[in-house]
């Protein structure tokens, strides 16, 4: 940003963008842009600012910004401050460039995102709140809360290192949050594991007459292989998302639907 | 029945929360728990709010609306959920017997909210080109306004109008139900596991879910225990990759290797 036509912002003015942006960043979210409403109203006064506040050039920008985006929310902040630093350089095809970097990074940091944020680290929390508070503890909630916001502070400072650094910013990090995903995978992996043990609960509710003796299959089952019928429940559910169109909604409906069947004729307790 | 005052509460915290939840995105975490509590408190029974809150969260888990899709929405589950479990006095099976039909309906909720979405960004756009850029945030606040309304009045109309009707509803619904609705929430919870297990690498990592499963299964340990000895060894091994990757990178400076390795 040493270019002599370029306009610096200060911290003040991101500042101002990003407490603007936390606020809007889905909104209004719809099918023909998704989430670039609220990313143009976030960065009007810092392109004010870069541009001189020229009406007629503001508007031709904002509809090449208002183009469709879809990331991971706290990943936009990232990608917001990489393009406001492309934009400073006030170059004629600036916001040309910024928003081909904001389409070519969107999707790759959305698919790190929702792994990440919205997969691991939430499920993994979600799972131990919900557990703690089945015994009626509040204290998993704010672990729960607590990690979110320690994840969640940490993509609100990106915003401003994205902007001093730019685009190096975003791709210098990759590496290391590829190796945060794959060492996160270990925790993820074990808390399902975890999980398929403690939190699902389908038992069988069979019994059977074994000479005098009435046996419950269940018991018989849970004797060798602890927790069977969820480890059976799971394996099935994960046949059936491989099958093509499959989603994830028809899934809920089938495993609804088929254990109220099974629990009314008995097969399940 | 409801008092006004919790009503009122209700009917702020989840207007609010729809308001501007989307956007901040502070309450994600154990959310459907954190509605359970709040309920909870709103309505004088911690205990059952945290049960239904606990129960809808494991439910949802592994669900999210990834890439802009739409999904059973069990935050507007475990609040309806919580409120008439606990005004009913029938506890879980209540809760969940409006709780899921209420949570899959917010597929719907989230599609429409959307659609409208169109309407609201257009007057905004219609705002940039006619050169007020400082009205835009008019329509875009415009948008979460109507949507946090759209997502409340189910919940202000079902504790006014109709609580009566629901509460007697629930108070009918026959006992093979309730035990089917019990064991499909024992089940559910199977979806997101699987979902989660498709999102990982379980080729390479497969032992670390046998290990999950031992150490409660065969040792009693709990959730937190596990996933802390699980933090060690994603620690370490977290560790082992960015030294191997530097190293790599070193030899690689050294070498005269090119830029485009990776």
């Amino acid at each position: 940003m040493s270019n002599v036509q370029g306009v610096l912002l200060t911290r003040e003015d991101l500042k101002k963008v990003l407490h603007r942006y936390l606020w809007v960043r889905q909104s209004p979210f719809n099918y023909e842009t998704m989430q670039s409403g609220g990313w143009v109203w976030a960065i009007d006064p810092a392109m004010q600012k870069i541009y001189d506040g020229d009406a007629d050039l503001l508007e031709k920008k904002y509809d090449e910004h208002f183009r469709f985006f879809n990331s991971h929310p706290w990943m936009n902040n990232l990608i917001m401050g990489a393009c406001l630093a492309i934009e400073s350089t006030k170059t004629p095809d600036a916001t040309d460039t910024a928003v081909t970097l904001r389409t070519a990074l969107m999707g790759p940091l959305a698919g790190l995102g929702d792994s990440l944020i919205w997969v691991l680290a939430k499920n993994i929390m979600s799972a131990i709140a919900a557990y703690m508070a089945l015994d009626g503890s509040t204290i998993g909630i704010w672990m729960a809360l607590l990690v979110q916001w320690a994840i969640w502070a940490i993509f609100y400072t990106g915003f401003f290192k994205a902007y001093d650094q730019g685009i190096s910013f975003v791709t210098d990090r990759r590496q290391q949050l590829d190796h945060l995903t794959e060492a996160a995978q270990i925790v993820g992996l074990a808390v399902v594991g975890a999980m398929v043990a403690s939190t699902v609960k389908v038992l069988f509710g069979l019994t059977f007459n074994v000479g005098e003796l009435t046996k419950n299959l269940n018991d018989l089952l849970d004797s060798i292989f602890p927790h069977f019928g969820n480890i059976v429940t799971v394996a099935l559910v994960y046949w059936g998302l491989t099958k093509p169109k499959m989603t994830s909604g028809k899934m809920v409906l089938i495993v609804l639907i088929a254990t109220m069947v099974l629990s009314v004729i008995g097969f399940l307790a | 029945m409801f008092t006004p005052f919790q009503v009122i509460l209700v009917c702020v915290y989840w207007w609010l929360f729809t308001l501007v939840s989307g956007d901040i995105q502070l309450i994600n975490y154990a959310a459907e728990v954190f509605h359970g509590l709040v309920c909870g408190l709103i309505m004088g029974d911690v205990k059952t709010g945290l049960e239904v809150g606990a129960t809808m969260c494991l439910m949802g888990m592994g669900i999210g609306g990834f890439g802009g899709a739409s999904v059973p929405n069990y935050q507007f589950g475990a609040l309806t959920g919580t409120v008439f479990a606990i005004s009913s006095g029938q506890g879980l099976e209540a809760g969940l017997a409006i709780g899921i039909p209420i949570a899959t309906l917010g597929t719907e909720f989230d599609m429409l909210s959307k659609m409208a979405g169109s309407f609201f960004l257009h007057k905004q756009i219609d705002m940039s080109h006619a050169h007020r850029f400082n009205e835009m945030g008019k329509w875009i606040w415009a948008w979460k306004a109507f949507k946090a309304t759209f997502y409340t009045l189910p919940v202000l109309l079902g504790m006014t109008a109709g609580a009566g009707l629901i509460n007697n509803l629930l108070n009918s619904i026959p006992g093979w139900l309730m035990k089917g609705l019990n064991t499909a929430a024992g089940a559910l919870p199977a979806v997101g596991l699987a979902i989660l297990l498709k999102y990982m690498n379980l080729k390479k990592w497969w032992v670390w879910l046998v290990f999950g499963y031992v150490m409660v299964s065969y040792f009693g340990q709990s959730m937190l225990s596990t996933a802390l000895l699980a933090m060690i060894a994603a620690i370490l091994t977290f560790k082992y990759l960015e030294d191997r990757d530097s190293r790599t990178a070193v030899v690689g400076a050294a070498m005269g290797g090119d830029d485009y390795d990776e």
